[in-house]
């Protein structure tokens, strides 16, 4: 942790160095010092707030319907052989395909704008949020519903008292990997087709050629998705701490 | 040499009705549906047994005998294909509170501490009229594991995780407790210990027990009776009274009569161990 706070303030230096020395242009790679300086000014005026709340309402609409959808569709997959038959190919189908290329059929279907991106965002995250709750619940151990049946346990009890305290840790690995995934659905639908967000940022000061513009809006979503990430590692130990509790 | 060992027939008919023996068996025969290939595994063939309530009996046999599949017959943990499992005189058609099973691989909830699995069983049993935690910390205690009661069993060895088992099998009140292989994965020191743990704290109050092993030496210490299984198809081949005075102890394991037994186990046993595992059957 400390060595990596070392390395991270020891990359910044060299960074910072090299271009005040003149050794490299900073029209390609900007430097730290004017990168901060281009938040401060965007928190400012209030272009970053702006940017922000746009792209968090995306992330929060795109990636809190995933998590519904996804848990709930990847827990009835496991629990009736029915709907996993009915699942399971378009899991398939989406976990092995690029889903950007979903992209122009969608802004086809919705526009350019908000819901386009949230569309994105959901469909990038919710398969693995799905694929992921569904392989929880079948990987739990069949001798441990032997034992409950044992204990004469009703399908409800295995259901509550074996099935899901077994899955969390499956389901929340889930839903850290599908955090990663919306925020990458948000930026990469921002990019392309959007009025405002930090991926639009990003494209906009691109076009402009504006470096330090663009690479600042590249480190706000950063910190937001090591921030997300961050929460739900709070969460995960919460849950999970008879898996990875001192041991 | 082995006039005192006194062997029973298998067929045990005329030992008293169904109603006096605790446990019984009836041309009881187990199989499983092979995957894929249409076949079937016979894992018991018309087994007959009657227990005695409060006796200890040991089931002994080569792997792929069928001696799992016949606990957990009686444990309403495996359909029969034939035949029937009486407890009390009643017939079994599923898991029941008078039987409580101790698992070979433990079978502990790895989300719950120690306290919690013992108190599973409870829970799952609906127990009320007393608080569940009091009972489940006086039954971690009677397992010795005063001191664990916070602890998850990914913390503990595979011994201390096995009294879990036995604490969580003992704290709903069995009848009858069931045990399938429930030191087969421990080493051996661990074993002796835990066994002659196990006698103790039977000994208080003697639930009839039934115990799964593939160890000689321990179906011998354990029992009053050893059923020995043969496999090809896995039927009963032979069931012993162990005249071993009680209570035991690791010196018994140094008798003549206990060396006696062995002999005769083991050679119970070497005529079949070269036969195929199981036997099948096409329909």
């Amino acid at each position: 942790m400390l060595l990596g706070i070392v390395s991270f303030a020891a990359i910044l230096l060299v960074w910072e160095s090299v271009v005040r020395l003149g050794w490299a242009n900073p029209f390609f790679i900007s430097q730290p010092s004017a990168i901060a300086d281009s938040l401060s000014r965007a928190a400012r005026s209030g272009e970053l707030w702006n940017n922000l709340e746009v792209s968090l309402r995306e992330f929060a609409i795109g990636y809190g319907a995933s998590v519904v959808v996804g848990i709930l569709a990847g827990a009835l997959a496991g629990r009736f052989r029915i709907v996993e038959y009915v699942v399971d190919p378009f899991l398939w189908f989406l976990y092995s395909a690029p889903l950007i290329a979903f992209y122009p059929i969608f802004v086809l279907w919705f526009g350019l704008g908000v819901p386009t991106v949230i569309a994105i965002t959901f469909l990038l995250s919710v398969t693995q949020i799905a694929a992921n709750t569904l392989r929880g619940i079948q990987s739990v151990n069949p001798g441990l519903l032997r034992a409950a049946r044992s204990f004469g346990a009703s399908e409800r009890d295995l259901l509550w008292k074996v099935v899901l305290p077994a899955s969390v840790p499956m389901v929340i690995a889930g839903l850290r990997l599908g955090i990663g995934r919306a925020l990458m659905g948000v930026v990469v639908g921002e990019l392309f087709g959007a009025t405002a967000g930090l991926g639009f940022s990003i494209a906009y000061y691109g076009a402009l050629l504006k470096t330090t513009d663009m690479i600042a809006s590249v480190v706000v979503i950063v910190v937001l998705g090591v921030l997300c990430t961050q929460a739900l590692s709070a969460v995960e130990a919460r849950f999970d701490s008879w898996r990875t509790g001192p041991g | 040499m082995e006039t005192r060992i006194v062997l029973e027939p298998a067929m045990l008919q005329n030992q008293g009705s169904a109603a006096a023996s605790h446990i019984r068996v009836e041309g009881l025969t187990v199989a499983y549906q092979k995957p894929k290939a249409a076949g079937t595994l016979i894992a018991v063939s018309s087994a007959n047994l009657d227990i005695a309530r409060g006796t200890f009996v040991t089931i002994v046999g080569p792997s792929g005998c069928g001696k799992s599949s016949l606990l957990l017959a009686i444990a309403g943990l495996v359909q029969p294909a034939g035949g029937r499992v009486l407890v009390n005189g009643q017939p079994v058609s599923g898991p029941g509170r008078d039987r409580a099973v101790v698992f070979q691989d433990f079978a502990l909830m790895p989300w719950r501490t120690v306290l919690d699995n013992v108190r599973f069983g409870l829970e799952l049993q609906r127990w009320s009229g007393e608080d569940l935690t009091a009972r489940a910390r006086r039954y971690v205690e009677l397992v010795g594991l005063k001191g664990f009661e916070h602890y998850h069993p990914h913390q503990l060895s595979g011994g201390m995780q096995q009294r879990v088992g036995i604490a969580r099998a003992l704290a709903v009140d069995p009848e009858i407790l069931l045990l399938d292989e429930p030191f087969g994965s421990l080493d051996a020191q661990t074993r002796d210990e835990m066994g002659s743990e196990l006698l103790a704290i039977w000994e208080q109050n003697k639930k009839t027990a039934l115990f799964v092993t593939h160890g000689i030496d321990e179906a011998i210490f354990l029992a009053d009776q050893i059923v020995v299984m043969a496999r090809n198809p896995g039927r009963i081949s032979e069931i012993i009274t162990v005249d071993l005075p009680r209570p035991r102890t690791i010196e018994t394991m140094d008798s003549e009569l206990f060396i006696e037994y062995r002999r005769h186990i083991r050679a119970c046993l070497m005529g079949k161990v070269e036969q195929s595992c199981t036997q099948e059957r096409r329909f």
